[in-house]
């Protein structure tokens, strides 16, 4: 690798995976001046979730496929709305993700970070999803994600909103 | 025995006799598949055979891409040599039919030697990206590489254009609509040619240059529409699997031990299945598997992806006939992650017995030479290999090589129906 020193340098200045809406971001950044922070947000430049499905090896009796899962610091609770059924593979197709808070209100501008891959193969997802529009009920559009085989997948988000940075993860079976 | 304890009795011999039945159900279950497979495992092969392939998904890039007039055009131009600086090499000259639409050798030769190993074009219409390092997006943007490779058919757009106007202009504009006119065109000139061949490109009108590489980009995008008439047939393997489906119904068609162990690893323990997925045995993404030498370095996927968004052939370019939208390929392609150094497209390996050698570079003059290399894991000499070694025994190695021979079957012509011929 040293004999090319321009790949590393890219490399380093893309190698996170990021995110983000930038409208949707610009309006929480314009709520947040107007009014008095409640949760401060360190990691708001720092939303990187780069590989870290790599390390969440989970074995096969305890998986939980569930569609609709509490964030890990219990912050926000997602669903995965669309696809209804098992997502395709092969093929690229766009996701519909809801995000509320943990009394059932729906949460909008938010920022996410996506990332995905096979944890027991150890490669990521092809693609690199993108959060298109802004949010409408808690709705966020997420196009461009694809899954190139069969088996699990692991696909995590990180979600910066008001209440502040957590992250969820989504084991996903397919066949 | 009081009535309570004979009801008692009576339900346990209920209970047995269902566990029984249940214990009987299963064994047949296990019975009616063939070798022992498990049902899981028959899903995995199932959905490794031609059977679950379907048609080409549909390139919104290429109007012409199904066109049967095109199809026929692009099989006559496929075979043609005029379409080269030395009126020596045609696209058959390195995917030659006979042999599984390559050419066997290590590295390609036309009027040069390529720095690749030549891949097959059969059943490309399938894979969203095109070369090994998939700088091309779709198949007509990969037949006009070589076209101006300086290694390859080492020929310019103008030289090609006026091939056409020559000898193929009613079949053109049958297809495509009228010729621009090529009168006064210089001999070669091309933006990908030598020094004196820019300078000759650089002298034309931009509505001349734009008129040009509007025939060469139609050139190939007939011979897309030949190409993904190219297809696998049926193999031993599809056979076999449909035969264990269904043992009843379809022919017998057996596997030996050495086979059936084969295939038993394919997609277990020797993890080959992980991206030789899917009826063409390609997940068509980029993996770094330590192929490669370390001099000349080569970057893959890393730069590929690069080169397909600077290239003017895009499928977002104005040379494409897609809308923006139907991009999402090249929108959402992965570009700049460190996985992506010396990655290479997964090769399909359906026939993949009847083409040595192996490796983007060649490097692998047997079957056996290749297995071996997984086996080992060496590191990569750029980027990260993915492979972990697999600890296999010789035995277990000749077992796997016996399976991917099973994988062998007829290349097929959809359309147009004529003979794999040069037509001249």
């Amino acid at each position: 690798m040293s004999r090319h020193p321009e790949v590393l340098v890219a490399v380093a200045r893309r190698a996170r995976l990021r995110v983000a809406a930038a409208a949707a971001f610009a309006t929480a950044a314009t709520v947040a001046a107007m009014r008095p922070s409640i949760v401060s947000n360190p990691r708001a430049k720092d939303c990187t979730l780069q590989e870290t499905w790599k390390r969440d090896f989970v074995p096969a009796e305890s998986r939980d496929y569930g569609r609709t899962r509490l964030t890990d610091g219990g912050l926000y609770r997602v669903s995965i709305k669309s696809p209804d059924a098992e997502p395709p593979t092969g093929k690229i197709h766009e996701w519909i993700l809801h995000i509320e808070d943990t009394t059932g209100v729906a949460v909008d501008s938010a920022t996410l970070c996506v990332d995905g891959g096979m944890p027991e193969h150890g490669h990521g997802l092809p693609t690199t999803p993108e959060l298109t529009g802004g949010s409408s009920n808690g709705d966020y559009r997420i196009e461009g994600m694809k899954f190139s085989m069969t088996g699990w997948w692991v696909v995590k988000f990180v979600i910066q909103a008001r209440a502040g940075t957590d992250s969820v993860r989504f084991n996903l079976g397919l066949r | 025995m009081s009535g309570a304890t004979r009801r008692i009795a009576g339900y346990g011999a209920c209970l047995g006799a269902a566990a029984l039945a249940t214990v009987v159900a299963t064994a047949i279950a296990r019975q009616a598949i063939p070798d022992g497979w498990s049902p899981e495992e028959l899903a995995t092969l199932q959905s490794l055979t031609l059977g679950s392939l379907g048609a080409p998904p549909p390139d919104p890039s290429n109007t012409y891409a199904s066109d049967t007039a095109a199809a026929a055009l692009g099989q006559r131009l496929f075979f043609d040599t005029r379409f080269s600086i030395n009126g020596k090499v045609a696209c058959a000259t390195c995917h030659l039919p006979a042999r599984q639409f390559q050419d066997g050798r290590p590295l390609g030769a036309g009027v040069g030697t390529t720095g690749r190993r030549t891949m097959t074009v059969v059943a490309s219409a399938y894979s969203p990206w095109l070369f090994w390092d998939g700088r091309a997006d779709s198949p007509w943007a990969q037949a006009l590489g070589p076209l101006e490779s300086a290694v390859e058919h080492g020929g310019t757009r103008s030289l090609y254009a006026r091939v056409i106007a020559r000898a193929y202009a009613k079949d053109y504009e049958r297809v495509f609509g009228a010729l621009p006119d090529t009168v006064g065109l210089p001999s070669s000139a091309g933006p990908n040619g030598t020094s004196s061949e820019r300078a000759a490109w650089d002298g034309l009108p931009e509505s001349t240059k734009d008129s040009v590489t509007r025939v060469f980009v139609n050139l190939g995008k007939a011979l897309e529409a030949f190409e993904r008439g190219i297809r696998y047939g049926q193999s031993r393997f599809d056979r076999y699997v449909a035969w264990v489906s269904d043992s009843a119904g379809a022919k017998r068609e057996p596997f030996s031990a050495a086979e059936r162990n084969g295939a038993r690893l394919f997609i277990g323990r020797a993890q080959c299945a992980r991206c030789h997925s899917g009826p063409l045995l390609t997940d068509n993404q980029f993996h770094n598997v330590g192929i490669g030498a370390s001099e000349p370095a080569d970057s893959g996927r890393f730069v590929g992806i690069r080169l397909a968004d600077s290239s003017e052939f895009n499928c977002s370019r104005k040379y494409s006939d897609a809308p923006g939208a139907d991009c999402a390929e090249l929108k959402f392609a992965k570009r700049g992650t460190a996985d992506l150094v010396g990655a290479f497209r997964t090769p399909a390996l359906r026939n993949v017995a009847l083409r040595p050698p192996y490796g983007h570079h060649g490097e692998f003059k047997t079957l056996a030479a290749v297995l071996e290399h997984y086996n080992r894991a060496p590191a990569a000499s750029l980027g990260h290999s993915e492979l972990e070694p697999l600890r296999l025994s010789k035995t277990e190695l000749n077992e796997l090589e016996a399976f991917l021979k099973t994988l062998s079957g007829p290349v097929r012509l959809l359309a147009p129906s004529a003979p794999l011929q040069p037509a001249r």
